[in-house]
């Protein structure tokens, strides 16, 4: 290079192929430089709302997980029948028919004995959309996710929903001047949205947003924030309950007239902890102090409500939501939370202070011709606060933090991804309480809840009305079908695209629950740790190979919604290079199956329906399309007929306007209300105890169903012994996702360089008290006997009960050979056990009690 | 004149290591050799702690020590400031390597590829390694093969999410890198260095 010229003869081939690019599951909008057949760069795609041209270290290091010389290229099947950790499965190479027969007339057995026993798993979150016409088709409930399901999104999505509409929050950082992170790395390269909220996230901080994060951990965030207040894993839901009680008890900080008019704070409660209802209508009811009687909550002729004093309602005493509310967070005074999270007193009252004030109740802001409250602060918070036992409770009690000061929905406060938009908005439904109005939306919905049935899916979903999935219990359904009352075991499980052994929970277990499934298919690009269990292995494309409808939808996701000022965006992925070897795009081997088990014809209606395809572009069942034919239709359907994929493929993106103000800020534009006062916990409490206990389940613990929040302690808090004195925690790198990005030889690279990776961090006083150096060789150790070994970073970024330890490492199967048993593996510390899962979101608590000793 | 620089707005980076991968890819430089690097460095105690990211890159110096100490002069400067090796002229003694304040020249001492010795390169590899002659020393061009053809946006800059890399031409005064100097303050790295570096940092 430099100065000697460079070669210009010889080029064939020099173009630019936009495309989705896929090293997370935000779906940037990518365009990829080709020359002579080989992809020789990835960019941002200039233009393309929401990352606009700006793409993360993963983005741009995507090609060498293509050029991964250890791709799978051709079909194995398993001669070792025996199968566990650390076994040989023996591979012998297979052509693609030998494999798709053996695997159709698995399928077809499975699909005439009972369809459920067909497990997929799979976190390609742009092939979910096609994925699941071909289980409906099926006929099977059982389809999964990996660690998303386990430790992140349970404590968010349902939260999001029942405070929204939406599946998941963000927070305004144009219109915010004060953001309180709890756990969370949003505007750092983490989270959903990662490269327009980091954009934002940069803005804002130059503009003198104060931004606080409240984490055991110096994380990214962390380190760049104005204030780092470290605090005790697990007890975020004491801070912001202890924040709440100074806000409205103490400082009188809070927003009365969006509790009365947007929340259940006027809804008067009974002494059974219920809604008072007018007889007959059965409607709640709110007191008027003008009036001076009960009306029902959408009384046209309401004059104010009351959101304190004793009412009587039909002779019986009772009292609005808020009011219980506040005599309820009483008992959180800073004293007591400074004792339970570690943090000193005078940063407790001084942060809730500033953050009511912050908020500036009251004032105004003009949009768009139109007078919208503005209330410029914000709480947020993700995996960190509800990779817990009270996973719900915690995500919650932060969302209720936004709540009472008005900041829900309006500018500067916390945001709904995608709950408001072309395709619908939120409404009022059941008690005049907030229901979604996206209908492309692909979540169960929390609010009202989920009707409770003894279980017909193998992760028992049906046990958990309040939650989005229930994907962590599927294994814990499979090792104990009788525990649960599962009237059957699953046959099969085909996965691609998630690493189930090394990224969810302890794969000793998990190992385990894979030995109960007696035929396994692993579509994958690699081998991993997953492959070590499977009978047959599909290579499977790599992004840049590959065809995929609507990567980008954000009607349906929320990881690439428009942030203010942006349009709705929408892309797809198409193939930049020729698959290498005998690959194939996983989705389509799908569809080959369908048509082999002879269930096409109801996929192509099924999809017709789920994914909206309109005359004339309705898949016809019977007829058959080629993959780029239905991708073709979807996109027309969308879009209309100049919107195919010729356009698609030469554009990458298509948009549809701006998203609106009131698409943005919906809360002032419909009258459904949210809770601050969670009643319908009670009665779907009790549903699921009374069904739990039909059907001999008796340890289904239904404690955490109350209408009022609280902290309560994680099985880790209640460990005694003092020689697990320590918390692991695990966190987050911008530089890697899940575990597949280790098979990246640039990213496995900048790892090695980077000294904070492949390590356990602690802080000084911890290794002085333990005899532990810089550099050390150290055994992790958990009281269930799970341990690890590791090198020790000491560091002042870290809060000294705890020890940290970053991403997913420590692996065992790769492809390339470089990152293979460097680092740790924080999941095989985790116990796996059903008293460590929330009942109510189904999360998996990751919050260790350990020891740590010199080697 | 033109004087071609980066600031760098050490305020808005998080360490996310885009600008690092980006001119990784973008220039297909051999295993460890990174133009790009970012720094951490921990400042304070607990819990008053901070990690500080520092972006580098060649400082494409006004008075650059590597021009001077090359025996071979395989190093020159061009009118718009950019420094470059001619891989022609170099013969590897590495005295550029050893004058440069910032440890931007990296000698290129042997062909392997990213997946190491056990396999062939990649496809991507067997394209990009062309460009570089075993036994030169290799540097940060400032993307010059873009600037030529029209794109004057290095890929460290084009694909920072923070924004916090601004290129230009600092001897025009209403350049935006340059109004960032007056604005911010911005700082010399290692000024003591003598070498006037044409990149500026601010806080």
């Amino acid at each position: 290079m430099q100065i000697a010229p460079q070669k210009s003869e010889g080029i064939q081939e020099d173009v630019w192929i936009p495309t989705a690019c896929d090293m997370c599951y935000n779906a940037c909008s990518v365009k990829v430089h080709k020359v002579n057949g080989v992809a020789v760069k990835v960019e941002g795609l200039p233009g393309a709302p929401p990352n606009h041209g700006v793409i993360c270290a993963k983005g741009n290091a995507g090609i060498m997980n293509l050029y991964n010389p250890y791709r799978v290229l051709k079909p194995k099947i398993r001669t070792n029948s025996e199968k566990g950790i650390g076994v040989d499965p023996k591979w012998r190479e297979a052509s693609w028919d030998e494999c798709l027969t053996i695997i159709t007339e698995k399928l077809k057995k499975i699909r005439d004995d009972d369809p459920r026993k067909l497990i997929v798993a799979t976190f390609d979150t742009y092939s979910f959309g096609p994925l699941t016409p071909f289980l409906t088709a099926f006929g099977s409930p059982n389809w999964t996710t990996g660690p998303a399901g386990y430790f992140c999104g349970n404590g968010v999505h349902p939260v999001s929903y029942t405070m929204t509409g939406a599946i998941d929050v963000h927070p305004d950082l144009q219109y915010s001047n004060y953001c309180i992170h709890f756990g969370n790395q949003f505007g750092f390269v983490g989270n959903s949205n990662a490269m327009p909220i980091t954009t934002e996230m940069a803005r804002a901080r130059i503009r003198g947003l104060k931004l606080v994060v409240v984490d055991p951990v110096l994380s990214y965030a962390a380190s760049q924030a104005d204030e780092w207040i470290p605090i005790k894993p697990g007890t975020d839901t004491a801070l912001a309950l202890g924040a709440i009680n100074l806000l409205i008890n103490e400082y009188k900080t809070y927003d009365a007239e969006y509790l009365k008019k947007w929340t259940n704070s006027p809804y008067l409660i009974g002494p059974d902890g219920r809604y008072a209802r007018q007889s007959g209508s059965e409607k709640p009811v709110i007191w008027d102090p003008v009036d001076k009687k009960t009306k029902t909550y959408d009384d046209s002729t309401i004059k104010d409500y009351a959101l304190e004093g004793e009412h009587l309602v039909d002779n019986v005493k009772a009292r609005p939501a808020f009011e219980i509310l506040k005599d309820h967070v009483r008992k959180y005074t800073p004293e007591h939370v400074s004792e339970i999270t570690t943090i000193p007193v005078e940063t407790i009252r001084r942060v809730a202070k500033e953050f009511g004030e912050q908020a500036r109740i009251g004032s105004t802001i003009e949009m768009d011709g139109k007078n919208l409250p503005w209330r410029p602060a914000v709480a947020t918070w993700y995996r960190g606060v509800v990779a817990h036992k009270h996973a719900m409770h915690n995500g919650l009690a932060i969302a209720l933090l936004n709540a009472v000061v008005g900041a829900i929905d309006v500018p500067g406060g916390l945001l709904n991804a995608n709950s408001a938009g072309p395709f619908g908005f939120p409404t009022d439904g059941v008690d005049g309480m907030l229901e979604p109005g996206n209908s492309y939306s692909h979540m169960r919905k929390p609010l009202p809840p989920q009707k409770v049935k003894p279980p017909e899916t193998l992760e028992l979903v049906e046990l958990f009305p309040v939650a989005v999935y229930a994907r962590a219990m599927l294994w814990l359904g499979i090792l104990y079908p009788e525990k649960f009352k599962i009237p059957y075991s699953p046959e099969a499980l085909i996965v691609c695209r998630t690493n189930l052994l090394q990224n969810t929970a302890d794969p000793q277990i998990m190992g385990e629950a894979m030995k109960k499934i007696p035929f396994i298919v692993h579509m994958a690009d690699h081998l991993n740790e997953t492959s070590e269990f499977a009978d047959i292995i599909l290579p499977d494309t790599h992004y840049l190979e590959r065809l995929v409808p609507l990567a980008m939808n954000p009607y349906v996701h929320f990881r690439a919604v428009p942030l203010p000022g942006d349009d709705w965006a929408f892309n797809l992925q198409q193939p930049v290079v020729k698959a290498v070897g005998e690959a194939r795009n996983w989705i389509e081997v799908m569809y080959d199956l369908a048509e082999r088990i002879g269930i096409l014809p109801d996929l192509y209606n099924i999809l017709n329906a789920s994914a909206n395809f309109e005359d004339p572009h309705k898949l016809d069942p019977a007829k058959k399309y080629t993959w780029e034919e239905i991708c073709d239709r979807w996109h027309k359907s969308w879009f209309g007929k100049e919107y195919g994929l010729d356009y698609f493929k030469s554009k990458g993106y298509h948009t549809i306007g701006k998203r609106t103000v009131e698409e943005l800020y919906p809360r002032p534009f419909h009258k459904g209300r949210i809770p601050v006062y969670f009643e319908h916990f009670l009665n779907a409490g009790e549903d699921v105890h009374k069904v739990t206990q039909q059907l001999g389940i008796t340890d289904w613990d239904t404690s955490d169903y109350t209408a009022l929040l609280d902290w309560k302690p994680c099985p880790s808090h209640l460990e005694t012994d003092p020689e697990y004195d320590l918390w692991a925690v695990n966190h987050k790198l911008p530089f890697h996702t899940f575990s597949f990005s280790s098979e990246n030889s640039y990213l496995s690279e900048l790892c090695d360089r980077n000294t904070k990776v492949y390590n356990i961090a602690m802080n000084p006083e911890t290794a002085r008290r333990k005899g532990i150096k810089d550099g050390d060789s150290v055994w992790i150790g958990a009281s269930s006997g799970r341990k690890q070994k590791g090198t020790a970073r000491v560091t002042e970024g870290i809060h000294p009960q705890v020890v940290s330890i970053p991403g997913i490492f420590g692996r065992r199967i790769t492809g390339n050979p470089e990152p293979r048993g460097k680092g740790i593996h924080f999941n095989s510390l985790i116990e796996y056990t059903f008293d460590r899962m929330d009942t109510l979101s189904a999360a998996l608590d990751a919050c260790i009690k350990v020891k740590v000793t010199r080697d | 004149m033109v004087r071609l620089s980066m600031v760098i707005d050490v305020k808005r980076c998080v360490g996310c290591y885009a600008c690092s991968v980006a001119c990784k890819v973008e220039n297909g430089t051999p295993p460890g050799i990174w133009y790009a690097p970012v720094f951490e460095k921990e400042v304070g105690k607990y819990p008053n702690v901070k990690r500080l990211f520092l972006p580098t890159l060649c400082n494409h110096c006004k008075d650059a020590p590597c021009i001077k100490a090359c025996p071979t002069s395989a190093i020159s400067k061009r009118k718009d400031g950019i420094v470059l090796v001619d891989q022609e002229k170099c013969c590897g003694t590495k005295a550029c390597v050893a004058a440069c304040p910032y440890g931007a020249m990296h000698f290129y001492g042997e062909e392997r590829g990213e997946y190491g010795p056990e396999v062939p390169l990649t496809p991507f590899e067997e394209q990009a390694y062309k460009k570089f002659q075993v036994g030169t020393v290799q540097k940060c061009t400032f993307c010059v093969h873009r600037i030529d053809q029209g794109n004057n946006t290095p890929a460290c800059v084009e694909t920072c999410p923070t924004e916090c890399r601004i290129f230009g031409d600092i001897d025009d005064p209403n350049s935006e890198p340059a109004k960032l100097i007056r604005n911010r303050n911005g700082m010399q790295p290692r000024p003591e260095s003598g070498a006037d570096p044409s990149n500026h940092y601010v806080f």
